[in-house]
């Protein structure tokens, strides 16, 4: 497993290896998400409190997961790209912090949108994990302007890297914000001591969803890293070969 | 059938449906016309360079 | 044998204090022009929100905050910049001082200059919005966390941005949304006073906040001048 690390370390393997799991990861993801959706939009049974509103969950749960587990992603890349200086790190930033922002503002406008009837508000200000993901949205946005806007590649790559790892801090308060504060949001219902507190029937659609949606953000996140390290490697010369073929 | 589009808070379901769906849309869309955009703007550049080297 | 002076940490880091203390106040426009737009905005506040006097006290602290952080940030662009187009950053960074040292010591020349300033007007800021005085007394101890709390993050961001011409609002940016939590920290619980609660908990939180950020903000700030100047 060391050596496979060690080579994707390399573009030129990295390129290859991604052009080969898109194909496989973005169709399963894709269906895992439409299966996800159809039954637990239409074959789930309806929540005791909360109705039909409750069917947000198979939205609303994956897209805060990928909005976090972006960052995560993000956090470790930035790690490993300072302190290893494994410069493809680098690139799986650029290429998740889009997909990421993306998914936070999902997971916010989702959420206002199932706060509406079930709390009363689209949004509450006092409310730590509502600002703790606003603050993450923030944070994506942060890293793409520091990025933008310093000229040298070097500098910006580092620059932006300590950037996202000074923010890395929101991540457990997110997680944590609701046990630790009194908070609108529900409690953790999936990863409780004594297994989750959802009946199976709701709980499958949610599992389908959120390793859909995982499948999916895995395979864009390997467009838009290759995209980027084509990008990068364009002196060199097996980007040359690849793209004029053996026009050399 | 038509019971699934007038259940309680149906609008509020179909439009968070309705701002996955989109945003699923976009993000796929975007990231391969950026992945497309880049192939070809790095080949013009390729190409360039080798122009630039022959004459 | 050649003896040799004893370059302690303190002596560096007081050196480093002294030097920027004395760089603002030969500046002192740099100073105020934050201070005097604090007390101006705030103090436009009634006259255009046509107020009584009780919606003046549950709006105060809010605005107060809003505006303190607001002008603070305005003295932030001085905090490396200055030093960078002369090129005395380079010096400091490769003075044989821990960097980490001397960036606390320009942060904290910082906030004795700016932020200080700043607590000492807010009571006359306190007294246009119609506070008592034992409120005055806790927006003090809030504007002292808050102010040191501001230093400190803003520190991280005026470093990662001091090879951008212009970058006052991208530092504005990157520093607000961290500072979100003392924001509401520090609005709340003057407000929280003024309504009979407890406050000693918001100002723990708070102090728990400046003590955070001081443990790695002066590491993170040097990392950054580093880089940014390469």
């Amino acid at each position: 497993m060391w050596a496979f690390l060690h080579k994707m370390a390399s573009p030129r393997y990295f390129y290859k290896i991604a052009s080969s799991l898109v194909p496989w990861f973005l169709p399963s993801g894709l269906l895992l998400m439409v299966i996800g959706l159809i039954n637990g939009l239409f074959y789930a049974p309806p929540d005791y409190q909360q109705g039909d509103a409750f069917r947000i969950i198979y939205v609303h749960v994956p897209a805060a997961y990928i909005s976090m587990m972006a960052y995560s992603l993000m956090a470790f890349a930035a790690f490993v790209a300072l302190i290893w200086r494994i410069k493809i790190a680098h690139a799986v930033i650029v290429g998740a912090a889009p997909l990421g922002a993306w998914f936070t503002f999902l997971a916010l406008l989702t959420g206002s949108i199932w706060g509406r009837p079930m709390w009363g508000t689209w949004w509450e200000w006092g409310d730590p994990r509502l600002t703790s993901e606003l603050l993450m949205l923030f944070l994506y946005l942060g890293y793409m302007a520091l990025r933008a806007s310093i000229p040298n590649l070097a500098q910006a790559d580092k620059l932006s890297a300590i950037l996202i790892l000074i923010g890395a801090i929101n991540i457990p308060i997110i997680h944590f914000s609701v046990e630790w504060w009194t908070s609108l949001h529900q409690g953790s219902t999936l990863l409780k001591a004594g297994g989750p507190a959802i009946a199976s029937s709701m709980l499958y659609p949610l599992l389908a969803m959120i390793i859909g949606t995982t499948l999916y953000f895995g395979s864009l996140l390997l467009v838009r890293t290759k995209a980027e390290v084509i990008n990068r490697e364009k002196h060199s010369r097996w980007a040359k070969k690849m793209l004029l073929g053996n026009q050399l | 059938m038509i019971e699934f589009f007038t259940m309680d808070y149906a609008f509020y379901v179909y439009s968070s449906l309705l701002a996955f769906l989109s945003v699923i849309i976009i993000c796929t869309k975007n990231a391969f016309t950026h992945l497309s955009n880049t192939l070809s703007h790095v080949k013009n550049t390729i190409q360039q360079m080798d122009n630039d080297n022959e004459t | 044998m050649i003896k040799s002076n004893n370059i302690s940490l303190l002596s560096g880091f007081n050196a480093m204090f002294r030097r920027d203390c004395f760089q603002y106040l030969k500046n002192p426009s740099q100073l105020l022009n934050p201070l005097i737009f604090f007390v101006m905005i705030t103090a436009a506040f009634p006259f255009a929100i046509n107020s009584s006097k009780l919606q003046l006290t549950q709006i105060g602290p809010g605005i107060i905050w809003v505006m303190a952080i607001l002008s603070y940030l305005l003295t932030l662009q001085h905090l490396y910049s200055d030093d960078a187009d002369d090129g005395c950053l380079d010096y400091i960074i490769l003075s044989p001082q821990p960097l980490p040292l001397l960036v606390l010591a320009k942060i904290c020349a910082h906030w004795f200059s700016s932020g200080l300033p700043l607590i000492i007007i807010s009571p006359i800021i306190g007294i246009i919005y119609q506070m008592q005085v034992d409120t005055i007394l806790v927006m003090i101890a809030t504007l002292f966390f808050g102010t040191f709390a501001l230093s400190l993050i803003g520190s991280i961001g005026a470093s990662l941005t001091i090879s951008i011409n212009n970058s006052n609002i991208l530092v504005s940016l990157l520093v607000l949304p961290i500072m979100i939590p003392i924001l509401i920290f520090g609005a709340r619980t003057i407000g929280l006073h003024q309504t009979g609660s407890t406050t000693i908990s918001g100002l723990y939180f708070m102090s728990a906040y400046c003590m955070f950020a001081l443990s790695f903000s002066p590491f993170a700030s040097a990392a950054a001048l580093r880089i940014g100047s390469e």
